[in-house]
């Protein structure tokens, strides 16, 4: 008889918090264990993932002129 | 001091003892999260860098002035802020959605300018600015979690607090923005691949 490793029901909340580090820390060892032998469990959590990801590119930077404006008017506050 | 190593809490300390180069350290360090939270919000550059302005303004006469909290993190507490301006911008403005692109600055500022040509920053900038487009898409609710959780920084926590929902829910949103938003992108690819090959 194969012994099938025992694993816990993850839902997809659980996942969301995995992927911002929100999950305690022996849910996300569970999880992380359970990732290995749950096809479907990693293919859901490779999804949101490569969605997270790519919220990345998203990230814009503002104008060299407004930074430089931020620090200056803070400094400008150091001398008075 | 090499403020480069330092943690947000430290680099705070240090700049309410006077330090400047704390400041700027932190202002580089979070300006492009703080920025893409109003940017989102607001839809609009100039109203988005006006607001990250006072956002950091604000920030400064707290910390300048010993009235900064030094529980929670310095990143969420700086986009809650911004947060906060953008949703009362957006309140009183009640402005069309609608993008501008990004001016031409923002393109000769970034790092990699001398690795990269001209075209290739374009597309790279086209293409992030098409992702912001989709996230604009987004069912309201599910837009503004994945705003809070993604660029503001707030824990789910934090955000179920702030508007007014279970944990649960706020989870459940995020979810759904992620799905939605993949789905998004695989049928924007498909239609921007179909675009191509037809001319």
């Amino acid at each position: 008889m194969i012994k099938q490793p025992m694993t816990k029901t993850f839902t997809q909340h659980d996942l969301v918090q995995y992927l911002y580090n929100e999950l305690p820390k022996k849910q996300r060892l569970a999880l992380e264990e359970a990732l290995m032998v749950d096809q479907e469990l990693a293919e859901c959590c490779a999804d949101l993932l490569l969605t997270q990801l790519s919220l990345e590119e998203a990230l814009t930077q503002p104008s060299e002129r407004v930074t430089n404006a931020i620090i200056s008017y803070s400094k400008s506050l150091s001398l008075q | 001091m090499n403020t480069v190593q330092l943690n947000d809490s430290a680099l705070v300390t240090s700049y309410i003892a006077g330090n400047e180069s704390a400041f700027e350290e932190l202002v580089n360090r979070h300006k492009s999260k703080v920025y893409t939270t109003i940017l989102l919000i607001v839809k609009d550059t100039y109203t988005a860098e006006d607001l990250l302005q006072e956002t950091f303004v604000k920030a400064i006469h707290t910390m300048k002035s010993g009235r900064y909290n030094e529980e929670g993190k310095f990143s969420s507490w700086i986009c809650r802020i911004a947060h906060n301006l953008a949703i009362d911008y957006f309140r009183r403005e009640k402005r069309s959605p609608m993008i501008t692109l990004e001016d031409g600055s923002n393109v000769f500022n970034t790092l990699s300018f001398s690795e990269e040509s001209v075209e290739s920053i374009r597309i790279k900038e086209e293409t992030h600015a098409r992702l912001r487009d989709l996230i604009q898409q987004l069912p309201a609710a599910q837009k503004e979690v994945l705003i809070m959780r993604h660029y503001a920084d707030m824990s789910f926590q934090e955000i179920a607090e702030a508007t007014g929902v279970s944990i649960n829910t706020a989870l459940g949103r995020m979810r759904y923005a992620l799905i939605n938003l993949r789905k998004k992108m695989s049928n924007d690819k498909t239609a921007y691949d179909q675009n191509l090959y037809s001319t």
